[in-house]
């Protein structure tokens, strides 16, 4: 992983606003309850124990009701980086391994930047706490993913209220819209990236080929047609809209990746379009 | 080594030699690829009914067995030998009387050169044939290599000189079944008159001869040898006497009207050693016989504390048991009391008594079948009374009657529980017997070299005297030198060179003579008739080439399976 790009993708995208539910320290970003910033939040009637400075007078004179002023709070949303480090994330397939990091690292420094608690998250058997980016590239890749065998054990693990991206391929035996859906609940927002070799998303016909299962050891020899593609597509398809459908379902936002690019092509050509991230 | 190619089939094979590598290159090879999840792929069913996860074996690895494979097939169709020369030649193995009397008779007819003549012939027979030589002595053992052409196994025959002093034939035979051959492959050479085989070759032919068979020196007897003459000849002979370094003296022997004579030889007690010399005859190794004085060993037996019936019973024995010596002094080897329960760690014999008892007849005696002691035991018409006493609970019980013990031994101590006054035991030849076996256990206690002549094929094995603190080391005639470390006894094993042989230790050295002292093997005139030459119908060991159509068919098989195989995976590749 070259943290450099990364470093240099932040100088020119940086990761949107969570939205006003987010929780999270005091900060310069607005949240959906009051709090005590100087910007107006609503009014609400008086109640025994509230501050008189408070009240406004005017619209007492007016309606001769005591009404109390309330102004928006101003926060520092979390941010949990969760990358999939099962072995699919380290098939040399494009650049597949090294993209996926650069993401979470790009998540990572863009949240940092702005002034949020960033996490980084490796999902392996365990989830293990990254203290950088930096300790990527040694996490070594397992024959599984936590989150997909344990989800609600997994998603708890993390700080509720805050902002949620997990990139992973989703090419799993198990249903991956538990996952998703658990990882939703408590968070304030899920950003999904499906992240998939350029041969994984777009394979070619090759002649007979014995296939390697990297997490099951399973092996099966599969003449590479026109037509096992198609029946390939369309299966990794249905997998494709499951995740989308999930995370509809939850209010997440889904994008697909192809790592066949490095980062900053990347993020302009599929994060960009799809709002998550801006210039800065 | 040959190879044909120019053979249809090899060159077929040869062909598939490519083939095998195109087929690895562009079908099989650089065609694997790892992917996240197989389930894209190929039907759920399909890859749950694959099973447990296969290691895949490296299709270099499967490349190259099936390329040794096809190629082995092309050495074997192509007629490739890799032991030509020997395997497809005739095989036969000799088994070879190795006992003494084979070197005996007149030069260039002993048995050993009816032997080589023997196989002379078969090599005419067999030009290219393949010989083993095994010899049957005390042990089986091969005369050289297992595969000897027949030039060499004539050399090895030419320096052999038989001079064991048996011949055991029958694990002989069983050694040469075991080197791959046929029966009718097996030929014996023997002139052993007694001795009956279907593939016996009688050799050798009946010959006077003149032997000494017998010759000892024990200690306080002067030197003894007996001659014995097999077959014709004067009865009256010379034999030449040297010893120590002085002269040879002839001595004329006149034998009895069955060849026999003994010599019985007067020195004086300055003479440390004898070689007694006969006229030279068949056999020479019966010839010669070297006597050494023999150094006194004797057990002394203090038996003043015996009752007096006890202590002459002791002096009759001490006149049959050359070592015994009774002495009436305190630093004996074994004491002879009465009725006492002595602990000194010097062995003791203790006849008990006890007079406010009254000893009953012992009935049923059985003697310990393990115990050396009483190997030579006999109770028959003993009468035995025995006082009413146990043995400890320690004690080992040698000698039992139907309810006591009768002679136990508890560490140094053996004790007898007999009434002499009663019993019989003392007039009994079983006494002193008892008391020869007792004295000789004493003796090989003491350690040393027992005796200083010995006969071939003895097996010797002693302790090392008490004074003898270093290595002690054993010279045999050939040269070789054995060690033995210190707490080691020096066990020759089986004495199969005749000669003088040295004892050697820091304290003394010893010589002591082994030589042959068989009739058995002296008597060349019992030989019988020798069997007539060799016609061998043998039958020859599987040859390379019948072993090649076998391993022929063998790799077809195996790469039709391989290809079946194959097979199987394409239409899996296609039904996926």
């Amino acid at each position: 992983m070259d943290e450099r790009s990364v470093l240099a993708a932040c100088r020119r995208y940086k990761l949107r606003h969570a939205p006003r539910r987010a929780l999270g320290r005091l900060g310069d970003e607005h949240a959906l309850h009051t709090g005590s910033s100087l910007e107006f939040h609503s009014y609400r009637s008086y109640a025994r124990g509230d501050d008189p400075r408070r009240i406004d007078w005017n619209v007492y004179g007016r309606t001769e009701r005591l009404q109390v002023k309330l102004f928006e709070a101003e926060i520092q949303p979390h941010v949990d980086v969760l990358l999939d480090s099962s072995a699919s994330m380290a098939i040399a397939d494009g650049r597949k391994p090294e993209l996926t990091r650069e993401l979470a690292a790009f998540v990572w420094h863009s949240a940092r930047f702005a002034g949020n608690a960033a996490r980084l998250h490796v999902l392996g058997e365990t989830a293990e706490l990254c203290e950088a980016p930096a300790q990527l590239s040694a996490a070594a890749s397992s024959r599984a993913c936590v989150l997909f065998e344990a989800p609600a054990r997994t998603a708890h693990r993390f700080r509720p209220g805050g902002l949620r991206v997990l990139i992973s391929d989703f090419l799993v035996s198990s249903v991956a819209t538990t996952a998703i859906r658990e990882l939703a609940s408590n968070a304030a927002q899920l950003l999904v990236v499906m992240a998939l070799g350029p041969w994984e998303a777009n394979p070619t016909p090759s002649g007979s080929q014995q296939l390697h299962d990297v997490e099951s050891s399973d092996e099966s020899l599969i003449e590479l047609s026109e037509a096992a593609i198609a029946r390939y597509l369309v299966r990794l398809g249905r997998v494709r809209d499951e995740v989308r459908g999930a995370c509809a379902s939850v209010g997440a936002i889904c994008v697909e990746v192809v790592c066949d690019a490095a980062l900053e092509p990347v993020l302009r050509r599929d994060l960009l379009p799809a709002g998550v991230v801006c210039p800065a | 080594m040959s190879a044909w190619f120019a053979t249809p089939w090899a060159l077929v094979a040869l062909l598939a030699l490519p083939a095998l590598y195109w087929l690895h290159q562009h079908v099989i090879e650089a065609r694997r690829r790892d992917v996240s999840n197989l389930a894209l792929w190929a039907d759920p069913e399909h890859v749950k009914r694959e099973g447990r996860a296969r290691r895949r074996i490296s299709d270099w690895l499967v490349l190259a067995l099936e390329a040794a494979a096809t190629l082995a097939l092309v050495l074997a169709l192509a007629g490739f030998e890799p032991l030509p020369a020997r395997a497809t030649r005739p095989r036969v193995a000799l088994v070879i009387d190795a006992s003494a009397s084979m070197s005996g008779g007149s030069p260039e007819r002993r048995p050993v050169d009816d032997v080589r003549r023997h196989l002379a012939v078969l090599a005419r027979q067999e030009p290219a044939l393949r010989v083993s030589l095994v010899l049957a002595g005390p042990e089986p053992a091969l005369l050289g290599d297992v595969d000897l052409s027949a030039e060499r196994a004539d050399a090895l025959l030419a320096a052999f000189e038989p001079h064991a002093a048996n011949a055991r034939l029958a694990p002989a035979i069983d050694l040469a079944r075991s080197l791959d051959l046929q029966d009718e492959n097996l030929l014996v050479f023997s002139d052993d008159p007694a001795y009956t085989h279907p593939r016996l070759m009688r050799v050798g032919s009946a010959q006077p001869n003149l032997a000494i068979v017998r010759a000892s020196w024990l200690e306080g007897e002067a030197p003894f040898l007996v001659l014995q003459r097999f077959g014709a000849g004067a009865a009256e002979i010379v034999a030449q006497v040297r010893l120590d370094a002085g002269a040879e003296t002839a001595q004329t022997v006149q034998l009895n009207a069955e060849g026999e004579a003994p010599l019985s030889l007067r020195v004086g007690p300055e003479v440390q050693r004898i070689d007694v010399r006969l006229p030279g005859d068949a056999l020479t190794l019966d010839d010669r016989a070297t006597l050494f004085r023999p150094r006194v060993r004797e057990i002394r037996v203090d038996a003043t504390a015996a009752p007096p019936p006890l202590r002459a019973a002791i002096e009759r024995a001490a006149a049959a048991i050359p070592s015994l010596r009774p002495v009436s002094v305190s630093a004996a080897d074994l004491r002879i009391v009465e009725t006492s329960s002595p602990t000194s760690e010097i062995p003791t014999l203790v006849f008990t008594q006890d007079s406010a008892a009254k000893a009953v007849l012992a009935t049923g005696l059985q003697s310990d079948p393990f115990s050396p002691l009483m190997a030579a035991f006999d109770p028959r018409g003993l009468v035995w009374h025995a006082w009413p006493q146990q043995a400890p609970a320690q004690a080992r019980v040698l000698l039992r009657s139907a309810d006591r013990a009768l002679i136990w031994r508890e560490a140094a101590v053996l004790t007898l529980n007999v009434d002499l006054e009663r019993s019989n035991f003392l007039s009994h030849a079983a006494f002193p017997l008892f008391l020869d076996v007792l004295v000789s256990e004493l003796d090989r206690a003491k350690g040393g070299l027992p005796r200083r002549a010995f006969a071939l094929g003895e097996t010797l094995s002693f302790l090392r005297d008490a004074d003898a603190h270093g290595d002690v080391h054993v010279l045999r005639p050939s040269g070789e030198r054995a060690t033995f470390p210190p707490g080691e006894p020096i066990d020759l094993g089986v004495l199969s060179d005749p000669g003088i042989y040295e004892l050697q230790s820091e304290a003394r050295t010893e010589a002591f003579s082994v030589q042959l002292q068989s009739a058995g093997e002296s008597n060349l005139q019992a030989r019988l008739p020798p069997s007539a030459a060799p016609q061998l119908s043998m039958r020859e060991t599987p040859s390379a080439e019948s072993r090649s159509i076998w391993a022929s068919l063998l790799l077809l098989a195996a790469l039709t399976c391989a290809c079946l195989a194959f097979t199987r995976l394409e239409r899996r590749a296609v039904s996926s």
